[in-house]
């Protein structure tokens, strides 16, 4: 945790990863992707291929008309034909390419749809281990800019073929018009070479490194923007702008490098272009003279032209590349994703959770997130129907393990867990899901009214039923009040209630979907005293007459539950109820003298105990050697 | 702060020339200049083609006209590259610097702005549009603009030669460029309701995925997966029609078959003219010739004009933000206060802006109390009360919408925002850290602060211990994806960081209720050492904070409920037995109390 390196906010700052995958096993997965829109891309193909030849024979109409002037005896007539036969290889071009980018715009973007789609499935279905270990703005880029940059890079791959075509074509005219002005044709190729190596070296390297500046200029501006108001209390908004102009000075400073490199490139092409109309000219002029002419002059022409369009697919070749470059990264990225197989499926012949099923068993039950280091071991409990078990034990003893297993986000690595006597892993996952719900610590809600927050237990649920439920459970009076009521749109995850309202929101949409199971796992802090006993309440009702497992936080929860499951690193290591455990003196005691204790109303404000149990939690993890205990014998000192 | 600094989306997108109008003249003119030298090729080739006819004509090897001809042609090429790498250089700096100092003058205004803007604006689409916004209005700038001068100089410089060449192809220009440009213009603007709704169907599927990634265990737990993809599909279904939409616009562009049209009556009138003698041919070479570069070379015209139009909408986006009238207006002398004297309520009323501009939610009404200074106050209620609202407006974040708030009888509207968060401290609820070592947060309380002084702070807040034990002590790295820290750890810095500041007022969210003992124990020797010798105000469900204060404020649902000392609350008020029996331990400690005979 906290060793992840990439900052700034996704799409921006990614920084370059290597490619896991080779060239040609990136291009066969998209083009066999793009296999499920063939008919539409065959049609595309065949337009641009008409397209590409009309548009190459054009020039050749033009040398023809000029050499026909120069025939002597030639008329009007042929030479209105040959304007039209030009007019209409033009027309033809112009209709051709536009049925190409109309046809081949829907399968580009319908291409796309596909992907997001696959990827975002993949995702929604994806091992919760996996977003565990990833920012949810990182997982959205690849929804989003991935598969767009995936999008581009069909174009590039579609356009890549008609460039060549267009190349093949005008080299082919060049070579039958003259064999020396194609050879001519060829002083282009040194600059063209010197492009690709510049943009493959220095090129690539300046836009990496361009793009990780911005990556952090975009990182500072979101972690100021988030920080603003500590920035307005400290006074210290000067030093914030201060940080960021230093950090954008340093894009600029890479930025314009890499802008100076793709601007050079304009002029040297076009530069590059005239000096090879220079020199078609010099070769061509050559062998029009003399006694045995071998071209026309028409066909000299002819060469300045086609020399200047042979240029123009070379180049985008060219800057393609860097385009193609960073699509197939995109490519590599999302595959990780499509090929990622989950490890919690349903199995082959799984079976919905019967009816009947409940209660929770743990059955020697050994699990670990990574290889080697075991979070729970050999754990053995079980929890009756109806019956409301609470589990207490210290920061990383297993306890939220524990209830993510029962909501099989994960499979044990040994043993099994049952639903009353049915397998977690023999059931359809959708079964499962419908029986058992979780409140998570700190519930997350969505950005939308209070009202579709609360529905989403049960979508058919009716507006009376929701609001008979809020009223129920006590929460109906501050929804009331809010701006809209029941139609108040949440922002950012709620940050616009506070932390007792948006538990309440969730209790009430837990209890919306009525399931049979509950695991609760219960916030440690931020409740005031009112949300306090309001979401303690609320939480009773929630209990009654169901299966619960609560990771417990408050006393009064542990003291209402039937039994009492105490962990300490992974190990199930006392069980009974609160006074059976606490008369123990054991574990329990330890446990209970940390954390729970000072909640309760004999420990306030005694610091001699206090003092005491802070030894105690001081020397949780060392054998505790002495255990001081002066509990209620020195009289409470009143220092203040 | 009146701004206003720009008038419209296109004198921003604009002000990256007219902020160098020297170098855009000098870039304008050598594009020109560049522009004139992409077209006299074509020009000396008909020269060149003239001295080859000649010397077919006359049986003769090359001429040294024809060689001189090719040269010049050579020359220009070289010619060329100079001034268009020089237009390039001058484009690249004055659009990049541009970009540069947008971005951060965009930060720095909507940093100034006061925390009301930041309530309506999610921080998400402020950071987009710092950087994707800012830098699509520079890429209308350079390369588009850049390119599009040089495309539309050379349709000039064309036209003007042909009109040499001959008037009637001038005529034909005068009327074909227009409509050239006619339909390039009409084609460009069609993209720009599609362009818009594109980007906010984008917006739309980013919220969709991001929302369903970040509450993926609420998706898992109540297996709606089906629905989240089906909402999904719907969303990026619209996405790809309009994304089909954007993309099919490029198809059967018009601005082609004029061009078409036009070099189909040239090569026909001057092909004519040169049977009939009247021409050389090299006279249709040159039009044919300057016809086809120009074609050539504005392949990409299209392009660029909807980058052009489109940069529009963001710009327009940009100066909406920036041009946000803030509520909250600083003094032009900002008044002298006395921070130890009283702090009063008068009259005071506040309701939040929402985002919709229904603003119709009052979080404080009518608020009036007194706070002798240099007492220790406590502020208590029930959820969205009021009492973070109090502190806010206290620390002048917000201005009062009604009634005012006076410090040594000034009213804080009089105070410079900078003078009253110089005196006035807060510890808040969430504390937020940045991404810097635990050091360099400390010292964000106080300028300057050498290692001692944050030491020292460190040690009465009760944290130096943890941040030695810490993998780098006072240099790790804490906040987004740093070192990870407790509730209660993240509090005690906070605390550090307030105490390096010596507020004379000090404001404390402490609503941490369920921590460890060890934990509270040490917040609680933490806050006795901030609290000494300044007036104080802690929001607080602690019963012993409520013993110790000297005053105790009850607000609820933004209205002044009662408030007094302890005693004498206990005594005239319900609403506060209520509380207090709520609070764990008050029982015990009213038996206490009657035990030990009443108040102490």
């Amino acid at each position: 945790m906290g060793m992840r390196r990439r900052g700034g906010p996704a799409a921006l700052s990614r920084e370059k990863q290597k490619r896991s995958r080779p060239l040609l096993t990136l291009l066969g997965r998209t083009l066999s992707y793009l296999g499920r829109f063939r008919k539409v891309i065959v049609v595309a193909a065949v337009f641009v291929l008409l397209a590409t030849i009309f548009s190459s024979i054009d020039p050749l109409i033009l040398s023809w008309g000029i050499d026909f002037v120069l025939t002597p005896g030639s008329f009007f007539s042929g030479l209105f034909l040959l304007g039209v036969i030009y007019v209409v290889l033009r027309l033809a071009g112009w209709l051709l390419n536009s049925l190409y980018t109309w046809t081949l715009s829907g399968a580009q973007a319908g291409f796309v749809q596909a992907l997001q789609q696959d990827v975002y499935t993949q995702l929604v279905q994806a091992d919760l281990s996996y977003h565990k270990s990833q920012q949810s703005g990182d997982i959205t880029s690849r929804v989003t800019s991935d598969a767009d940059a995936l999008g581009s890079g069909i174009q590039i791959i579609i356009d890549f073929a008609s460039q060549l075509l267009l190349l093949i074509a005008t080299l082919y005219l060049m070579l039958t018009s003259s064999i020396y002005i194609a050879l001519t044709a060829g002083v282009v190729f040194p600059v063209v070479i010197l492009i690709v190596v510049l943009f493959g070296t220095v090129g690539q390297r300046t836009m990496l490194a361009s793009q990780r500046a911005l990556g952090h200029v975009s990182g500072q501006i979101a972690e100021n923007l988030s920080g603003v108001h500590i920035a307005k209390a400290f006074n210290r908004e000067e030093e914030t702008a201060a940080t960021l102009s230093q950090l954008n000075q340093e894009a600029y400073h890479y930025g314009f490098r890499f802008m100076m490199l793709m601007t050079l490139m304009q002029p040297l092409v076009r530069a590059t272009g005239i000096a090879a109309v220079s020199a078609v000219l010099f070769v061509g002029g050559s062998l029009a003279v003399g006694t045995f002419p071998v071209l026309t002059i028409g066909q000299v022409f002819l060469g300045t032209i086609l020399v200047q369009r042979f240029l123009r697919p070379l180049l985008h070749l060219s800057t393609m590349a860097t385009q193609f470059q960073a699509s197939m990264a995109s490519m590599d990225r999302l595959l990780d994703i499509l090929e990622a197989e989950p490890s919690v499926t349903n199995a082959p012949g799984a079976i919905p959770l019967s009816p009947d099923s409940d209660g929770i068993a743990f059955e020697d039950v050994t699990f670990a997130y990574v290889d080697g280091v075991d979070v729970l071991e050999h754990v053995t409990f079980s929890v009756a129907p109806g019956e409301m078990v609470a589990i207490v034990g210290h920061t990383g003893a297993g306890k939220t393990t524990i209830a993510a297993l029962i909501n099989r986000f994960y499979d044990p690595q040994q043993g099994r867990i049952l639903i009353g006597d049915q397998d977690l892993r023999s059931v359809t996952l959708q079964s499962l899901h419908d029986t058992v719900a979780l409140i998570a610590q700190e519930p997350y809600l969505f950005d939308d009214t209070v009202m579709e927050n609360i529905r989403y237990g049960r979508p058919s649920a009716t507006n009376q039923e929701i609001e008979s439920l809020c009223r129920l459970i006590g929460a109906h009076e501050f929804i009331e009040v809010l701006p809209k009521g029941y139609y108040t749109l949440l922002t950012e995850g709620g940050s616009n209630l506070s932390a007792g309202q948006v538990q309440m929101i969730a209790i009430a949409r837990t209890l919306l979907a009525d399931p049979k199971i509950l695991i609760l796992d219960e916030a440690t802090s931020r409740l005031d005293a009112y949300s306090e006993s309001l979401v303690q309440a609320a939480q009773e009702k929630l209990f009654a007459n169901r299966t619960t497992v609560v990771i417990a936080h408050r006393l009064t929860t542990i003291a209402n539950a039937s039994r009492v499951l105490v962990f300490e690193q992974g190990e199930l290591i006392e069980q009974g109820t609160h006074d059976e455990l606490l008369a123990l003196g054991g574990k329990y005691k330890a446990v209970y003298d940390t954390y729970y204790a000072h909640q309760s109303a004999d420990e306030l404000s005694e610091e001699a105990i206090r003092t005491a149990q802070e030894e105690l939690a001081g020397t949780h993890q060392k054998p505790p050697e002495k255990r001081p205990r002066s509990r209620g014998d020195s009289p409470p000192p009143r220092s203040h | 702060m009146t701004q206003q600094r720009y008038k419209s989306g296109t004198r921003y997108q604009l002000s990256a020339l007219s902020r160098y109008k020297g170098l855009t003249l000098l870039a304008g003119g050598l594009a020109l200049f560049a522009a004139l030298l992409t077209v006299l090729p074509s020009w000396f080739l008909g020269d060149a083609t003239d001295a080859l006819q000649y010397a077919i004509d006359n049986g003769l090897g090359l001429t040294p006209t024809f060689v001189y001809y090719c040269l010049l042609i050579l020359g220009v090429a070289g010619a060329l590259f100079v001034t268009i790498l020089a237009v390039g250089y001058a484009f690249a700096i004055m659009t990049l610097r541009w970009e540069r100092d947008a971005r951060q003058e965009f930060f720095e205004i909507i940093q100034e702005n006061s925390m009301t803007f930041h309530d309506q604006v999610d921080s998400k689409q402020l950071l987009a549009i710092a950087m994707q916004d800012v830098r699509w209005v520079r890429f209308s700038l350079n390369p588009a603009l850049r390119s599009m001068i040089m495309s539309l100089g050379s349709l000039i410089i064309t036209s003007i030669f042909l009109a040499i060449i001959d008037w009637m192809l001038g005529l034909l220009m005068l009327f074909g460029a227009p409509l050239y440009l006619f339909f390039a213009y009409r084609y460009a603007k069609k993209v720009e309701p599609v362009r818009r709704a594109r980007s906010e169907q984008n917006e739309v599927i980013t919220a969709i995925s991001q929302e369903v990634f970040r509450g993926i265990e609420v998706v898992r737990a109540f297996g709606t997966e089906e629905y989240e993809e089906n909402k999904f599909e719907e969303a990026s279904k619209e996405y790809q029609r309009l994304q089909t939409r954007e993309a099919r616009l490029a198809s059967f562009y018009i601005p082609h078959l004029i061009m078409t049209a036009i070099t189909f009556i040239s090569l026909i009138y001057v092909a004519y003219y040169v049977l009939l003698g009247i021409y050389h041919v090299s006279t249709l070479v040159r039009v044919l010739g300057l016809l086809t570069s120009f074609d050539a070379f504005s392949f990409m015209l299209p392009r660029f004009l909807l980058v052009l139009r489109g940069a529009n909408i963001n710009a327009q986006r940009i100066v909406k933000l920036l041009s946000w009238e803030d509520p909250l207006q600083e003094p032009e002398h900002s008044a002298d206060v006395d921070w130890s004297q009283d702090i009063v309520f008068k009259e005071v009323s506040f309701r939040y802006t929402s985002n919709d501009g229904e603003n119709d939610s009052y979080a404080l009404r009518k608020l009036n109390f007194t706070i002798p200074g240099g007492t220790r106050v406590a502020l208590i209620g029930g959820p969205g009360g009021g009492k973070s609202t109090i502190l806010k407006l206290l620390l002048r974040l917000y201005d009062p919408t009604q009634g005012k708030i006076l410090i040594g009888g000034v009213d804080l509207r009089g105070v410079h925002t900078r003078d009253v968060r110089a005196a006035v401290g807060l510890v808040e609820q969430d504390i937020f850290l940045f991404r810097r070592s635990v050091k360099d947060n400390i010292a964000f309380g106080g300028v300057g602060a050498c290692e001692e002084e944050i030491i020292e702070a460190a040690q009465k807040a009760q944290a130096h211990e943890f941040i030695e034990k810490l993998p780098q002590g006072y240099e790790t790295i804490v906040g987004e994806r740093g070192m990870t820290l407790s509730g209660g750890q993240r509090q005690r810095l906070a605390i550090a960081r307030t105490l390096l500041q010596n507020p004379r007022i000090l404001l404390l969210d402490d609503s941490v209720s369920a921590i460890d003992a060890q934990t509270e124990f040490f917040l609680r020797k933490a806050l006795d050492e901030v609290m000494r010798g300044r007036t104080s105000i802690t929001v607080t469900q602690r019963l012993r904070t409520l013993l110790e204060s000297d005053l105790i404020i009850i607000v609820d649902k933004g209205r002044l409920v009662a408030i007094g000392t302890h005693q004498e609350l206990l005594e005239s008020s319900d609403h506060y037995q209520r509380i207090f029996e709520r609070l764990p331990g008050a029982l015990q400690h009213v038996k206490q109390s009657t035990r030990s005979g009443g108040a102490r």
